[in-house]
């Protein structure tokens, strides 16, 4: 297993320590501010607009209107209406305001535990660590997808259900980055440093060791949010994330779908929507990773 | 050979434990459903006693370690449960859609394959060169495609327009079958091609820079055999292993492309297996998408280890 099973992460090399490897380049140096500033961007746009949803447009997302559905874009409804005469823009606007919040709590929430276990795991060893790592394989020769369907359906539909699933399922990469980052802090000099000064534990790994590990984390972190946009959109495509009529991207696809000859929009707008955000966060942990790359 | 038998034989070993550790998994996680399994097959108006025997015939009422023990037993002895809905074998339905599935996603693996290696190569040609920024750019564009969205748009685009494909369903006949697999494999394709490229050209890059090209440059190897002969073998291994954790990713891929496409696979078995609330099929399917993860690992090592020497001696 011990080949392959490291790197199954959902994002594959994403991130990966590969690339770091080539030195330094004024061409890519520039290029990763280009990244950073565009991928800031889109995702700071996206944050604007779910936080100006209800000023911007004057429907509620969920207020039905049978007998004006599926139609074309006109005064009262910019981009037309869904398939029960809700207004496409308002539910566009508003899905920013259900997709973005639970797209970083369930990046965070892993990263969360998998830190404090890959901390404790490092630093400590032992049995404990023996024992995270055995759970941890086990977790990765899961198809990670399939237990998250798994988890989703034995938990029941809804956000709840979602933040176990992604949370765990995630928190096995970053507890293997954190702890193969402690490990290799703590023999430093700073580490045995602090330790001759007498610090306990928790205030040398508070201190000394977790700050060190938070770069690597934040990279994987950035790149992972692109794995949340799509996944939690994918799941209520499935239907078994967040269900209509609450406003979400991959649920209004999935709902559109059926009027994609007549009414192409509804299923358009909503993909194109996840995609932007998507690569507004992927530039971001691109231009992350390069200006890592280049220290 | 002997050698290299052993070492199959030890990776085969190797996944026993971890096969139980899946059906351990498997069962612990479908036990914390809400509901009562024997209620639900018993039907909602039926009387406390007749759940208790349908219970009884299902074994809920031993204690957890006996009923792991009997489920071992069971799926050892190949019986993968019988569906609480239809009545129908897990099993036959799992060796009914196995196809599809594996139709879709070894195809959608291929394609990648095929499209990774010459981008590849072309970005690490030259690091940095407007053909690289390209292709990394359209990786980074890549990774954000929500799957279920590209399917959407191949079948609004590309099957209804021109009619070449099936816009659902797989159709009659062998033919039929294959057009039908050509979009959702694509789609596959398109949703693992990413990282996969990344991988091979931050390889390519550092095999640019090793020692033993530079000693084949000067010997005088040039161009096409010095790619063939030195980097692009050494670069196998690496890309196998990015290959195996993306083949395991297509096959989520290959859920949504089922849905999307109304393709009758595991997929699509899975998503209604538990939208209909059915125990006993959804657990068949973790258990045969759990499996198929892990063979798709053991051929990924074995491949490394036939590829290279090095994996046999130390693994």
């Amino acid at each position: 297993m011990s080949t392959v099973s490291t790197s199954a992460s959902p994002l594959g090399a994403i991130g990966g320590a590969t690339e770091t490897s080539r030195a330094a380049r004024p061409r890519s140096r520039r290029a990763a501010r280009i990244k950073l500033v565009v991928g800031g961007v889109i995702v700071a746009t996206y944050v604007v607009l779910a936080l100006l949803a209800p000023w911007l447009t004057s429907h509620d997302p969920t207020d039905q209107d049978i007998l004006n559905a599926l139609q074309a874009p006109s005064a009262t409804h910019p981009l037309g209406t869904d398939e029960a005469g809700r207004d496409e823009l308002a539910r566009l606007l508003y899905a920013a305001r259900i997709d973005l919040p639970i797209a970083f709590l369930v990046t965070v929430l892993p990263c969360l535990l998998g830190t404090a276990l890959g901390v404790v795991c490092g630093y400590l060893g032992g049995w404990f660590d023996a024992l995270v790592m055995r759970v941890s394989d086990l977790l990765q020769a899961f198809p990670t997808y399939i237990l998250m369907i798994v988890l989703v359906f034995s938990l029941g539909h809804g956000v709840r259900s979602l933040l176990i699933a992604f949370t765990v399922v995630g928190w096995v990469v970053y507890a293997r980055l954190v702890r193969a980052e402690v490990l290799r802090i703590r023999e430093a000099g700073y580490i045995t440093a602090a330790r001759t000064a007498g610090f306990g534990t928790p205030r040398i790994i508070a201190r000394h060791v977790l700050p060190n590990t938070l770069r690597q984390t934040l990279i994987y972190l950035t790149s992972d949010l692109v794995f949340a946009v799509t996944a939690l959109a994918a799941f209520s495509f499935l239907g078994f994330g967040i269900q209509q009529p609450t406003p979400e991207w991959g649920a209004m696809t999935a709902a559109a779908q059926p009027y994609m000859t007549t009414n192409m929009s509804l299923t358009v707008l909503p993909g194109l929507v996840i995609t932007v955000l998507a690569l507004g966060f992927a530039l971001l942990g691109d231009g992350l990773q390069d200006r890592k790359g280049n220290r | 050979m002997s050698g290299r038998f052993a070492f199959v034989l030890r990776r085969l070993l190797s996944l026993l434990p971890l096969l139980l550790g899946i059906l351990l998994l498997a069962m612990l996680l479908l036990s914390l459903a809400p509901g009562d399994p024997a209620r639900q097959v018993a039907g909602p108006r039926a009387p406390q006693s007749e759940v208790d025997e349908v219970a009884r015939e299902l074994g809920l009422d031993r204690p957890v370690v006996e009923r792991y023990a009997l489920y071992v037993a069971q799926v050892a002895s190949g019986d993968l449960g019988t569906s609480v809905k239809t009545g129908q074998s897990v099993g036959d339905q799992v060796v009914d859609q196995l196809p599809v599935t594996l139709a879709v996603a070894s195809l959608g693996v291929l394609l990648a394959l095929l499209v990774t290696v010459p981008l590849a190569v072309a970005a690490a040609r030259r690091p940095d060169g407007p053909v690289d920024h390209l292709i990394r750019l359209l990786a980074v564009f890549g990774i954000g495609l929500p799957t279920f969205w590209i399917a959407i748009m191949g079948i609004r685009f590309i099957a209804l327009p021109t009619g070449w494909f099936p816009v659902a369903g797989t159709g009659e006949g062998a033919g039929d079958f294959l057009r039908a697999l050509v979009l959702p494999a694509s789609v596959v394709a398109i949703s693992i091609l990413a990282p996969m490229v990344r991988s091979l050209r931050a390889t390519m890059m550092e095999l640019e820079e090793a020692e033993f090209v530079l000693a084949a440059r000067t010997l005088g190897f040039r161009g096409g055999s010095l790619l063939r002969r030195f980097q692009l073998r050494n670069a196998v291994p690496p890309l196998i292993t990015v290959t195996a954790a993306q083949a395991g990713y297509a096959l989520f891929g290959t859920v949504v492309v089922e849905v999307a496409f109304g393709l009758p696979g595991l997929g699509q078995g899975l998503v209604v297996a538990s939208s209909t609330q059915d125990f006993p099929l959804v657990q068949g399917y973790v258990i045969v998408f759990a499996v198929l993860v892990v063979l798709l690992y053991l051929v990924a090592d074995v491949l490394n280890a036939a590829v290279d020497p090095r994996v046999r001696i130390t693994a």
